[in-house]
Formats: structure tokens, C-alpha cells, sequence
């Protein structure tokens, strides 16, 4: 911040900022408006940048899953129904691969909603309805579209399986879960408590995303605490329709 | 704004170089995210990581200037925030009509031109009738042109001319007020009379 008098004797910061004089709209010869100008298009903040790395991995993702597999379980709709919390991003950002720079970037400064963040990411993929836009699959629930927890995505979820644990229990129907039990060497024949003793086990064995992980099949106790009665809240996050696909229809000069 | 480099720019990220991936959103998400404080407050953040979602999928497909980048980086993000009724959220009280007086914002009268940083001078703006508001944003901050922003917002360039136009006016005036008196401590000091 520089203080006013500075601002406003400095002419080559005037002369910078009336640099279109054909806008009759932006009267920046009136030095308070100038001034208005000047601090809405300062420099960018540090906060304003601080993105940069989880938005790279993003493209590089997006870059290198192009025509993949990835492009059918992570759907335009799911994916950015999960990006609506920086903890859900940062699981979906972990669940298709990537390191922890994004995840730290992508968390950012939201503690606040962690716990609710962690809760519907659990839910999200399972309990999101199927859009009219998404591309049409077999059927909702043959083919999940959870990340796959025996991979780099165990980490992400095992993470936000902690953190709903610490609040309160995991829903067990979401197929991120799900996924997770499955890894966990947890059967359909095993009941809740099983099942998520077997997740507390599992999520103690995998490394963070960059080591080797190391799962195990072990159905020791773990310390968690299972539930036999989930009250996880369904994701009833909406799906918009995606009518903003292709910019160069209505943007071409 | 990149400037002259920017097809290049553009045409290399598209090949999906991440330098210049990083370059376009170094230049288009503080843009972005100012934009977005103004239409939808603290949802902002959110919004404007949904809308690089959007946008990595398709800047392949994207052909265009600079400022019809930026066009569609406002779409995308406009968009969003409107269909999740964020909009909304930000202004829940009955919306002005252009031209009504809005009541003063709780920062526009205590913020000192000296500091007068970004984030304070987007809640001035925010406290501005939302199209006011909305229009001064994409004008300044993200640099397009009445009919560019006319055609985002549904309105006519000659409309956003004269929005933009008072809406800063506006904002002149309040920071006039506090620029005509002294700093608030010497008047303290000085007591009632001048």
C-alpha cells in the first residue's frame, strides 16, 4: 500500500493508468478513479497465486489422462463437483495421481470446512446422481466412479477418512468408501464394524503419495472407533449442465 | 494481461506445455478471483478453481485474442457462480435498480485513500448495485470492452458505458469525502472546529 500523496505525484503512475483515452467510461483523469483503477488492477497478490501448483497439476493431469480411462471415471461433472471444496480437490487432485504440492495448494486456508469438505467427499462420487449431460455409462452403481484406493488415490482418501472419523462416521455406501474397504481386503460378507476396523488398518499402511504404499490385507484392530450405524450425509451437491464447452463457438473473434 | 505474447503463449499451452499453462493462469486467476469476490464474496475461491476445470478441458478447443481469453474465462467463472446461486448469496436483499442510491457499505466510510489496497477497493465496488458493480469489475479489472462486457452480461454497451461510468463516480465521490477532511486522528485532535 503506498500512501496517496505518493500515488498521486508520481505522473508516470497517472500516465500509466490512462493508457486508453478512448474510454469515455473510465474517466481516469478524475485522480479518485485513477486511484479506484490503480488498486483494482495492482500487481497479483501472493494469495491470488498461491494456487499455481495444484492448478498446473490440473493441466498436466488433464494433458496426459486426455483419451485414458481417467476421462471416463472422472467425468467433467464429478470432477468439478468435487473441486467445490479445497479438501474435496485436494482427494481428487490426490485420487488421479498427483503429488503434494498440489494438495497443499489446492488446500489452501479453509479449516472451517474441513470437516464438512471431508464428509462429502466421502459421499460425493457414490451418491452423485448421474447428470442428463454426463456421458452415459453401464449403469450407476456397476461401474464406480470413485478413485481407485489401492493406487496414489489411497492417500487422499485415507486422509479424508481420518478426518470424517475424527467428526463423526464415514458413509459406508459412498463408493469412494467402498473402494477403500475393497482395498482394504474388507469382504461383502463383513459388517460395518469389520469393514472399518480393516480401513483404520489399511490407512495405517499407506505411505503418502511418492512412496512406495504398502497395503496390507491385515484385519487386526485397529484404534479406530467403527460405527455399525453410518450416518454419513449423502453428497446432494447439483449438477449444472456443461453448456460452457466449447468457447470457440462464441468466442471467436 | 500478456500482451503481445499471448498467441504464442496460448498456442504452446494448448500443446500442453506447463510453463505456458502457468503463464495463463498466473495472468487470468488473480483476474478471476477479483471478479469473483465482487459477484460472489467469499465463494470466490471455489468458484474460480471449478472454472480451471472447465477451462483446462477446453482450451484445446479455445480459439481467440486475449481478450476474448478473458471473455471466456469470465463466462466460465460467471457461469458457475450464477448457477449455484452464489449470486444471489452475495445480495440477498431486494436488488437495486440502476440508479437507486445503495445503502453505504460498511467499509466506504472508513477506508482512507492511503488505504485503498485491492481487497479494499473491491469491497467498495462490492457495495455498488450488483450490475454496477459487475460491470465496473469486468471493465477495470478484467479489461474488456463495453460491448464485450454488454454481451456477457446481457445488456447493451451504451447501458455498461453509463453503469461503469457512474458506478466509479460513485466511488470517487465516497473516497472524496474522506480525502476533502484530514486524517481521522488529527481532526480527533483538533476536536469539532477546524
Amino acid at each position: 500500500m503506498r500512501p496517496l500523496t505518493a500515488l498521486l505525484s508520481v505522473k508516470n503512475l497517472l500516465r500509466a493508468v490512462t493508457w486508453d483515452r478512448r474510454a469515455q467510461d473510465l474517466d481516469l483523469q478524475d485522480p479518485r478513479v485513477a486511484l479506484l483503477h490503480s488498486a483494482l488492477t495492482a500487481s497479483a497478490t501472493a494469495d491470488e497465486l498461491s494456487g499455481e501448483d495444484g492448478a498446473v497439476a490440473l493441466f498436466r493431469t488433464s494433458s496426459a489422462r486426455h483419451s485414458s480411462a481417467a476421462r471416463r471415471l472422472w467425468r467433467p461433472a464429478v470432477l468439478s463437483t468435487l473441486l467445490t471444496t479445497k479438501l474435496a480437490a485436494a482427494v481428487a487432485v490426490g485420487a488421479v495421481g498427483l503429488g503434494g504440492a498440489a494438495t497443499v495448494a489446492y488446500t489452501g486456508s479453509l479449516p472451517d470446512t474441513l470437516q464438512n469438505a471431508a464428509h462429502d467427499t466421502i459421499g460425493a462420487p457414490a451418491a452423485h446422481p448421474a447428470s442428463p449431460s454426463a456421458k452415459p455409462r453401464a449403469t450407476p452403481t456397476a461401474t464406480p466412479v470413485g478413485p481407485d484406493a489401492t493406487g496414489s488415490a489411497a492417500y487422499g482418501l485415507c486422509t479424508a477418512f481420518d478426518k470424517v472419523r475424527t467428526h463423526g462416521k464415514a458413509d459406508e455406501k459412498s463408493i469412494a468408501y467402498r473402494n477403500l474397504a475393497t482395498a482394504a481386503g474388507a469382504t461383502a460378507t463383513d459388517d460395518a464394524a469389520t469393514t472399518a476396523v480393516k480401513v483404520t488398518a489399511y490407512c495405517a499402511t499407506v505411505a503418502k503419495p511418492g512412496s512406495t504404499p504398502s497395503p496390507t490385507e491385515s484385519s487386526s484392530p485397529g484404534h479406530g472407533k467403527p460405527s455399525s450405524h453410518p450416518t454419513g450425509k449423502p453428497a446432494t451437491l447439483p449438477t449444472h449442465h456443461d453448456n460452457t464447452s466449447n468457447p470457440s463457438s462464441t468466442h471467436r473473434p | 494481461m500478456i500482451g503481445k505474447d499471448f498467441l504464442r503463449v496460448l498456442g504452446t499451452a494448448q500443446r500442453g506445455d506447463e510453463q505456458a499453462f502457468a503463464q495463463l493462469w498466473r495472468d487470468g486467476n488473480p483476474m478471476l478471483l477479483r471478479y469473483l469476490r465482487v459477484l460472489a464474496g467469499d465463494a470466490a475461491e471455489d468458484i474460480a478453481a471449478e472454472s480451471w476445470v472447465h477451462v483446462v478441458r477446453g482450451l484445446k478447443d479455445f480459439r481467440g485474442d486475449e481478450r476474448a481469453w478473458r471473455a471466456w474465462l469470465v463466462t466460465v467463472a460467471r457461469r458457475r457462480a450464477v448457477d449455484a446461486g452464489r449470486q444471489r448469496q452475495r445480495h440477498p436483499t431486494v436488488p437495486l435498480e440502476e440508479g437507486d442510491e445503495p445503502p453505504p457499505g460498511p467499509d466506504a466510510a472508513t477506508v482512507a485513500l492511503e488505504r485503498l489496497d485491492t481487497a479494499r477497493a473491491l469491497e467498495l465496488v462490492a457495495t455498488l448495485p450488483p450490475q454496477q458493480a459487475e460491470a465496473v469489475v469486468l471493465r477495470v479489472v478484467a479489461g474488456l470492452e463495453p460491448a464485450e462486457v454488454a454481451k456477457l452480461v446481457g445488456s447493451t454497451p451504451g447501458a455498461i458505458r453509463v453503469s461503469v461510468h457512474r458506478g466509479l463516480k460513485r466511488l470517487a465521490a465516497q473516497l472524496a469525502e474522506q480525502h476533502e477532511g484530514q486524517p481521522d486522528e488529527q481532526r480527533e485532535e483538533r476536536g469539532v472546529t477546524p
